[in-house]
């Protein structure tokens, strides 16, 4: 299969392009909850596809393809894809709230203070609303902020005391930067009257005071993405909105001056100045590391800083090699995630990594740097090892104290890094039949087994099984071992219903080939970055947006050019208007 | 390190000044000129449900005393005339989703199906669909407003199976899909609900500074309210209700600041409490269960010091509706002393409980629960001997519902849910008391064929004035309040 081409969920595509979403079924879990009408209006039941005449098609026979000249069940060229997403009023998330406030003020505002990290960001906001203790935290963060303007007014401001028109220039520029757009003379005028109350006292608390209302305010907390209407009933985000859904996506932070800039001279409208600006922010190292830490959340790489493991099996582990673990993986991307030599998907299947002392003991390979801690450029066996998939850092967080997990490694493969259609949770009434199954003393493989044969446990680990035992070459740090207790272990499997993927794979190393000559690794990053960027955390990878943008992607494509496709994509600029219950 | 300083805390400080205890003054004035009594609400959860051979209390018929209280319970035999206990309480769990301490959470605390998941952790963290209970109990009661912190939440540990998980983290919500979040540290409650201490008494000049500094205040308030307005103006339909949420918040912040400032001392807490630093390890599930260390000393600490600022409050009529976790469902909470086979080893609670049943761990799950009762059975001890302000015991003004997510830890039963009320004479509830559901003897089968939980929340209302109140999404979910609990107060 050309890469590029996976398919997006035809008849889901063709039902958007039809109109017939009520009628339609099966779509909800893959198109997720990106708009209304895409993911509610399904109603319960057996599988049935209508055509375009009203008529039900043959559920045994695929659906026709619209716009599939050379036959092979894939469009193309683009599909139709209305929007979807829409008009969205985004409470900025606690990282993004804090590097925003830091971009204003100032490092020092973060001095004495608990300060969210960026290892540990939330992929997706759940939950994140405005409430007293919300607001009562960010009211604490904006005294904060305004006291470190404390015996610094002149300099920071360049004015002298009593100049209030001097005043007024440095707020409204400061309020803009806040708020990320234009601001009126209204909304000036009345920060002005902020000033004014604290005035009375004296001329820099007024400055605070006004700095304090700024960073409390609703129009500083959230972001907007309401965009302005377009012809055809759809959207369009603004080109301030533009710059900020572009920061907030590269930095967690608001716009830069120059961004800004270009957003208050409208350029952004222009497809080519975003990508141009999006070239300038990635020149800078601490946005692509941003970018990564992304990549790592949304692969819930953060779990590994709260892994344990048994200490008499796995004397070495600690939390500092968890760390170092990290810090491999981090470097790893750096090196792969950018590069056009490379291109993402080596992310899958190089063997070029870096490593310290311990971690080379952890994989079985000479350590060349002169100090211990010191991590230096290092091959690893290419019949060991097959890029992330096999790093130590995600073996250690897939596993349990004492051995692997088959089910949160298959979860993992079939979920954060290919994106295959999600798998709901067992039912109440398993959990018995699952801990008597984790009694009992047997390998994963033969757990496995055990799941394949037994009803209703085979429904959904079929899903999934599969790719967790292609890992059980690498014990619960990652340690590469061809037995487990005496019993050599088997790695191949069968994978089914997996669309291109499916297929016979020996080892990991087999399967992480395939993978990287598909499209669904690259995809399923496009879907990640999408839904960072516009928070709809319910687009699925087969999404009709992400199908648009990811195709004709070429295999040497980096991560660059999936932030250029994240831009060009509707989804990313069009909004709908939603109805109101 | 963080200061932990709260935005009260800052305001007060600038001000240095004290202006005393003038809002329970003025709330006792008002009591006198007839306005609605001080009651309050401390909602108490307790992790992973109980062993039921050892909960309930064993006798007849509905007088409390001719009971013995089951082993569990024991700690609160000096409450047996301030308790009622209920059995055949069922949770009603048809049509939500979720695992089975994240949807027992939710459904406990709203009492409203939860049918749509979180994206994400496993598709097992449903949302609330509605306001919590207590919040609810909040809107309606007039009994329970007028004190300067509307609510406050509080939990001693933080951990869940994965680290955006919802659900199982709150017991309050202020409306769907709005979680309040809870605090942790004692400390960071404390400066919530205290400020700063202020010496220097009540002269001109201090109450001065008092009043310029709230004018201060009250301008960045006012100019986030001004915002929130032309925000309206912009926002489409569906989205105002996000602008309202943050403008409760603000009118929430604005009662605080408006209060007069408390003394902590004079509340009976003298010193800010310390900082407790609690382990992150998250157990794993179906291994030993074993932790490197011990939590449940620390987890003690936390509970103790977060449930004594919560008496302050009380006293100085603060606050008058608190939810209180002792973790969530899934607790990661370590346990020393408690293993039978080997009391040196530290087993984590909610892991354990899904192992195959057996005689050890029944007895570690018994020995925990109790160790929850002593807890609460100390704090109400306290409450029963400590005077508020007005010169009533703080029991006698509070109702504490002792709840738990799910009735079974090891099978995530919500039949016969061992839920209990505490509470003193003027809340009106019927101390001394075993109900049992009319229908008989629960079955301990999985259908819903029992007493709501809503319906025991609905009783619940009635020491709140508001004997009309339902909850439930629908009428399957409840029936009518559980009657023969609370006198007409």
């Amino acid at each position: 299969m050309a890469p590029g081409s996976a398919k997006p969920d035809v008849r889901c595509v063709r039902a958007i392009s039809l109109g017939v979403l009520s009628l339609l079924l099966g779509c909800e879990a893959q198109l997720g909850g990106s708009g209304a009408t895409l993911a509610t209006d399904a109603p319960d039941g057996p599988e049935a596809v209508i055509g375009p005449d009203g008529t039900p098609l043959d559920p045994d026979q695929p659906p026709p393809v619209v716009g599939d000249t050379d036959g092979d069940g894939i469009p193309d060229g683009p599909v139709e894809c209305p929007p979807s997403i829409p008009q969205d009023l985004i409470l900025l998330s606690e990282l993004a709230f804090v590097n925003s406030v830091r971009a204003l003020v100032g490092n020092t505002v973060l001095d004495g203070r608990i300060v969210p990290e960026a290892e540990t960001k939330v992929f997706t906001q759940k939950g994140l609303v405005a409430n007293t203790s919300l607001v009562s935290t960010r009211l604490d963060w904006a005294e904060h902020a305004s006291e470190q303007l404390e015996g610094r007014i002149l300099e920071v401001t360049g004015c002298t005391e009593g100049d209030v028109a001097c005043a007024r220039t440095y707020l409204g520029a400061f309020m803009r930067r806040a708020y990320r757009r234009t601001i009126s003379d209204l909304e000036l005028d009345d920060l002005m009257t902020v000033f004014a109350t604290g005035a009375e006292t004296s001329f820099d608390i007024g400055v605070k005071l006004a700095v304090e209302a700024v960073i409390l305010s609703p129009s500083f907390n959230h972001r907007t993405e309401y965009g302005t209407a377009a012809a055809d009933g759809s959207f369009r985000l603004t080109p301030h909105e533009l710059a900020s859904s572009l920061s907030y996506l590269l930095t967690d932070s608001l716009p830069d001056e120059e961004l800004a800039d270009a957003a208050d001279a409208g350029t952004l409208a222009d497809p080519l100045e975003l990508v141009r600006q999006l070239d300038r922010l990635l020149g800078d190292e601490s946005v692509r590391n941003s970018v990564e830490k992304t990549v790592l959340s949304a692969w819930n790489m953060g779990n590994i800083f709260g892994k344990d493991k048994d200490p008499g099996m796995y004397p070495q582990f600690s939390a500092a090699l968890a760390s170092q673990m990290y810090h491999e993986t981090e470097l790893f991307l750096k090196d792969h995630l950018w590069d056009p030599a490379k291109g993402l998907n080596s992310v899958l299947t190089s063997r070029s990594t870096y490593l310290n002392e311990s971690l080379a003991a952890i994989y079985g390979v000479p350590f060349t740097g002169a100090a211990p801690n010191e991590f230096v450029p290092t091959e690893l066996p290419a019949d060991q090892r097959s890029g992330i998939l096999t790093q130590a850092s995600f073996m250690t967080s897939l596993s349990r104290t004492d051995s692997t997990s088959v089910v949160a490694r298959g979860l993992f493969i079939n979920g954060p890094l290919m994106c295959f259609p999600k798998v709901q949770s067992p039912p109440e009434a398993a959990i018995a039949e699952i801990e008597a199954q984790l009694e009992e003393d047997l390998t994963e493989r033969e757990r496995a087994e055990h799941r394949a044969a037994t009803s209703p446990c085979s429904n959904c680990h079929s899903q999934f099984d599969a790719f967790g035992l292609l890992l059980e070459s690498y014990d619960a740090i990652g340690q590469f071992r061809t037995a487990e207790e005496g019993i050599a272990v088997d790695t191949a499997v069968e994978v089914i219903n997996k669309g291109d993927m499916d297929g016979l794979y020996p080892d990991v190393i087999a399967f992480a080939e395939e993978a990287a000559q598909g499209a669904e690794f690259s995809q399923c990053m496009t879907r990640h970055l999408l839904v960072y960027a516009t928070g709809e955390d319910g687009i699925a990878r087969q999404h009709c947006d992400v199908f648009n943008a990811t195709l004709g992607l070429s295999p040497q494509a980096t991560l660059r050019d999936v932030l250029v496709r994240v831009l060009e994509a509707d989804a990313f600029s069009q909004r709908i208007e939603e109805s109101v219950p | 390190m963080k200061s932990y300083k709260h935005s009260r805390r800052i305001f007060l400080g600038t001000v240095g000044a004290a202006a005393g205890l003038v809002s329970l003054l003025d709330q006792l004035e008002a009591q006198e000129e007839g306005a609605p009594p001080i009651r309050r609400l401390l909602t108490v959860q307790r992790p992973v449900g109980t062993i039921h051979a050892n909960w309930w209390p064993t006798g007849s018929g509905s007088d409390l005393n001719n009971y013995t209280l089951g082993r569990i319970m024991e700690p609160f035999e000096p409450f047996k005339q301030k308790m009622a206990i209920f059995r055949g309480l069922g949770l009603p769990h048809g049509g939500s989703s979720g695992g089975g301490h994240e949807r027992g959470t939710v459904l406990s605390v709203t009492g409203r199906r939860a049918p749509n998941l979180y994206p994400g952790n496993g598709g097992d963290d449903p949302y609330a669909e509605g306001p919590s209970v207590d919040q609810l109990f909040l809107n309606e009661s007039t009994i329970l407003q007028n004190a300067p912190i509307q609510s406050i939440q509080l939990s001693c540990d933080r951990r869940a199976d994965t680290p955006g998980e919802v659900s199982p983290r709150h017991l309050s919500y202020s409306g769907p899909h709005a979680p309040m979040a809870p605090y942790y540290q004692p400390l960071e409650a404390y400066e919530r609900l205290f400020g700063s201490v202020m010496p220097g008494g009540d002269t001109d000049e201090n109450l001065a500074a008092l009043a310029a500094a709230r004018a201060r205040k009250q301008s960045v308030l006012d100019f986030a309210l001004r915002d929130l307005d032309r925000m309206r103006t912009l926002a489409p339909a569906a989205q105002r209700a996000k602008l309202d949420a943050y403008e409760a918040a603000i009118r929430e912040l604005e009662l605080e600041f408006d209060a007069d400032p408390s003394d902590p001392l004079s509340c009976g807490f003298d010193s800010p409490p310390e900082v407790i630093t609690v382990s992150e390890r998250v157990d794993p599930y179906f291994t030993e269960n074993v932790s490197p260390e011990r939590d449940d000393e620390k987890h003690r600490r936390i509970g103790e010091l977060h449930l004594a600022i919560v008496k302050a409050a009380f006293r100085c009529d603060l606050t008058r509706t608190v939810t209180f976790q002792w973790s969530p469902g899934t607790n990661h909470v370590s346990f020393g002393d408690m293993w039978p086979p080997d009391e040196a080893v530290f087993k984590v609670h909610h892991t354990t409980s899904h192992n195959t049943p057996n005689a050890d761990i029944d007895e570690f799950l018994t020995r925990i629960d109790h160790w929850y009762s002593q807890r609460l059975a100390t704090f109400l001890q306290e409450l029963e001997t400590t005077e508020d302000l007005s010169g009533k015991m703080i029991l006698d003004t509070t109702l504490v519902p002792y709840i738990t997510e799910v009735s079974v830890g090891h099978n995530h039963s919500w039949d016969n849910m061992p839920w209990v009320l505490f509470g003193g004479a003027d809340t009106g509830l019927i101390g001394g008391q075993m109900w049992t559901h009319e229908g008989g003897q629960p079955s301990g089968s999985t259908s819903f064929g029992q007493r709501s939980t809503n319906d025991y929340w609905m009783a619940c209302a009635q020491a709140f004035g508001i004997p009309d109140f339902v909850l439930g999404d629908d009428e399957d979910m409840h029936s009518t309040a559980i009657a023969g609990i609370f006198n007409s107060v």
